[in-house]
């Protein structure tokens, strides 16, 4: 094993899953050979519209369904390896617990399947129960509880064999604003304590806020992934916006920026820099103001066309450096580049 | 690990059954059947229920002792009827839905995703659904236990085979059931499926024992035709004899001996046609009888066939009798039985002038000789076919199980 794969809490290479067709149903493919890798102590997010494969991916490295092909390692052993499972937490999407349990005998149970000590299972629950905010509830029925509450029992049980991989199926999943800001916390909080955390939410706001680094799925392949930074530098931007006062304003801009301009469409002009980076500007118009886009984060490739927007005497309204959201990425990601149509939801038919 | 993985899931399986109220009220009903059987008595003078004494000509100590008594109250009441049926019925409604649950949606991503084979974990939540029986028999036949050593005197260990076998019969129709838990994951199309399977061998089993009963029926008629063919030719013979003597005049016979004569010639002849005439029909009703009992044999051979590869519930709970009373134990009470069952037959069949009717029905004896023929069936083809079964349903249930995606 090298050093590198040691380090990795997850190194998947050339996932795949299909679903054979039946009499009834259609073939899917539902993983098209999933590349991906999680470092250990980080927290990584998972993206991607329904149907793109996400909990597919979760299920199969947690043995509940088994892949078409899979090559790679979880916490160095082979996806697979039902011992491994002894030191991975999990929360499923849609679990469902004994209802005639209490919240810390559920715990106590999924301790005792994941090979957890009488004692020491008993000391876990207790201080797992306290750190989800259960402990007043812990002897209470769980067919008595809440979503959040099952949500957070949920977590106590992924975490009661001390985990050193935690994978989360949309645990803020029907929970409050309260409880997702406490779901959050507890992540960082198992970040902080060096465990791997694994995350598969809608929520982007809330993955961009954790996640070290993410990965974005779509139709069963992975669209990208990599740090927050690292995917939205390339995509940063400037936006200077001019003001409408002057009538002759489209003229004026026009002339300003013409070193730079290489063609006119209806309603908007691009061009480049010199260094390539593209130039996108918006005439003014009845309820848009005009606006300059540049494709670029360096403040001084902005500054020549910024001196020329103020040599032709317009106005400039403001001037804005843009960091793309995790939803842009996102959203990118799930865009036809050819159409510019949302991609439709769900796995691709067919082997 | 194993250790720590197979508790939890019996205590689970433990507080699964406690939340159920059925468990308990199956316990409750048990202990009340056993009471019942307990309030129930025999003396000199018949029945007895509490402190009343029903007075029974043929139920009495004169034909059955106390522990014969109390024996085969068990036997027929608290093993063949509570526990055979309604104790496992009850059984099948509580656990049904083991299976179901644990392949729910939301519940098997739990399980699977713990350190256990999948082999292993469908077979220990099959054990716990057997345990439930278990116990449930369990105190049942420790109660009967002490019922039998205190009322009737007897300390009958052997009852204690009551829980494996009970176990065994409850085993043989809770593999389909998880079965079919498994495939449909509903615990009411599993329990309504299994209760279907059930009647469907309660069929082939009454089937099969009306055929061999007919069968034996069919040989013992052959039989007392070819006995009745086998003696006719010496009737015949004396008769034609006496045909002969009769016929020659004795020397200075008188008028009134010579129409004694002739009577008597005219009876011997008319006999005579009789016993030919019999020997025509006994050949017909043997050549009939051959050919019902080749066609039931045929019939019989079928059945016996389809019943030797599916498990045998009756024939399971029939080894508890089989080990618990000799076919002589209770002889004098079945003869007083029969006895007066042929007074009955006999009163129905006779008529004014005392000529006795031919029936189909079946007689006692021949009842008697279906019997031996079931307490002649090895263990091994009653236990270990069944056994055989119970474990390809259980293969099949792990082959699907370990290969399905969840």
């Amino acid at each position: 094993m090298t050093t590198a794969t040691a380090d990795l809490a997850l190194d998947l290479k050339d996932v795949d899953k299909s679903y054979a067709a039946g009499w009834f149903k259609k073939g899917v493919h539902a993983l098209r050979g999933i590349d991906m890798h999680v470092g250990r102590g980080e927290v990584f997010g998972l993206l991607g519209p329904n149907g793109a494969g996400k909990s597919t991916l979760i299920k199969i490295l947690m043995t509940v369904i088994s892949p078409t092909r899979a090559q790679g390692t979880m916490l160095g052993r082979k996806i697979g390896d039902k011992s491994t499972l002894a030191r991975v937490g999990y929360l499923p999407e849609h679990h469902r617990f004994p209802e005639y349990l209490t919240g810390r005998q559920v715990v106590e149970f999924y301790g005792a399947m994941s090979g957890v000590s009488r004692a020491d299972r008993k000391r876990r629950a207790a201080d797992l129960l306290d750190f989800v905010g259960m402990s007043k509830w812990a002897d209470t029925k769980v067919r008595g509880y809440s979503k959040g509450m099952r949500q957070r029992v949920g977590i106590a049980q992924a975490l009661v064999n001390d985990p050193e991989l935690v994978l989360f199926d949309e645990p803020t999943d029907g929970v409050d604003p309260v409880g997702r800001r406490d779901i959050r916390q507890m992540c960082q909080t198992l970040k902080d304590r060096g465990k791997t955390v694994f995350l598969n939410s809608h929520l982007l706001s809330e993955l961009e806020m954790i996640c070290d680094r993410v990965a974005i799925l779509v139709q069963g392949r992975v669209a990208s992934q990599g740090t927050i930074d690292s995917l939205t530098t390339h995509r940063q931007r400037y936006e200077i916006e001019v003001a409408s006062d002057d009538s002759n304003v489209n003229t004026s801009l026009r002339a300003a920026l013409g070193p730079w301009l290489r063609a006119d469409a209806a309603g908007s002009i691009a061009g480049q820099l010199p260094s390539g980076e593209q130039i996108d500007v918006r005439l003014d118009q009845p309820h848009a103001p005009a606006m300059v886009k540049i494709a670029t984060a360096d403040a001084a490739k902005v500054q020549p066309l910024l001196d020329s927007i103020r040599a032709a005497r317009l106005t400039l309204r403001a001037v804005r450096p843009i960091r793309p959201s995790l939803e842009d990425l996102f959203m990118e990601a799930v865009t036809d580049p050819t159409t510019g149509k949302t991609l439709a939801p769900g796995a691709k038919e067919g082997a | 690990m194993i250790l720590t993985q197979t508790t939890a899931m019996l205590v689970d399986a433990y507080r699964e059954l406690n939340s159920k109220k059925m468990f308990w009220i199956s316990l409750i009903l048990s202990g009340l059947v056993v009471a019942s059987i307990a309030c129930v008595g025999i003396n000199n003078k018949g029945l007895t229920i509490l402190w009343w004494t029903i007075s029974l000509d043929i139920l009495n100590t004169s034909f059955l002792s106390p522990a014969s008594f109390y024996k085969f109250v068990f036997i027929q009441f608290g093993f063949n009827f509570w526990l055979a049926w309604i104790a496992s019925i009850l059984a099948l409604i509580s656990t049904a839905s083991i299976i179901p649950d644990l392949v729910a949606g939301g519940s098997i991503e739990l399980s699977l995703s713990k350190p256990i084979a999948r082999v292993r974990l469908f077979l220990t939540k099959y054990a716990t659904a057997l345990l439930f029986t278990g116990l449930q028999v369990g105190v049942f036949t420790l109660a009967s236990f002490l019922v039998i050593g205190v009322r009737g005197g007897s300390w009958e260990w052997s009852i204690f085979l009551a829980i494996p076998l009970v176990l065994l019969f409850f085993s043989f129709i809770y593999c389909v059931c998880a079965l079919l838990g498994l495939v449909t994951r509903s615990t009411i199309a599993a329990l309504l499926l299994s209760v279907l399977f059930w009647f469907f061998l309660f069929l082939i089993n009454i089937s099969e024992r009306t055929v061999l009963l007919f069968k034996l029926n069919a040989e013992d008629r052959i039989a007392s035709a070819e006995r009745e063919l086998g003696n006719l030719p010496e009737l015949i013979s004396r008769s034609k004899d006496r045909i002969v003597t009769f016929s020659t005049p004795k020397e200075g016979e008188t008028d009134a001996e010579r129409l004694k004569r002739e009577a008597n010639k005219a009876t011997e002849e008319a006999k005579l046609a009789g016993h030919e005439m019999r020997v025509t029909t006994r050949q017909q009703s043997l050549t009939e009888y051959k050919s019902t009992s080749d066609t039931l044999n045929k019939w019989h051979g079928m059945l016996f066939g389809i019943k030797t590869v599916f498990p045998k519930t009756s024939e399971t709970m029939g080894l508890l009798e089989r080990q618990l009373t000799s076919l002589n134990e209770f002889q004098k009470f079945s003869d007083a039985q029969e006895e007066r069952e042929d007074d009955r037959r006999s009163r129905r069949r006779g008529n004014a002038s005392g000529v006795t009717v031919e029936t189909n029905e079946p007689s006692p004896s021949v009842a008697r000789k279906v019997e031996e023929v079931l307490r002649s069936r090895s263990v091994f083809w009653v236990l270990g076919t069944s056994v055989m079964f119970e474990v390809l349903v259980l293969f099949i249930c792990c082959a699907i199980f370990v290969r399905r995606d969840f």
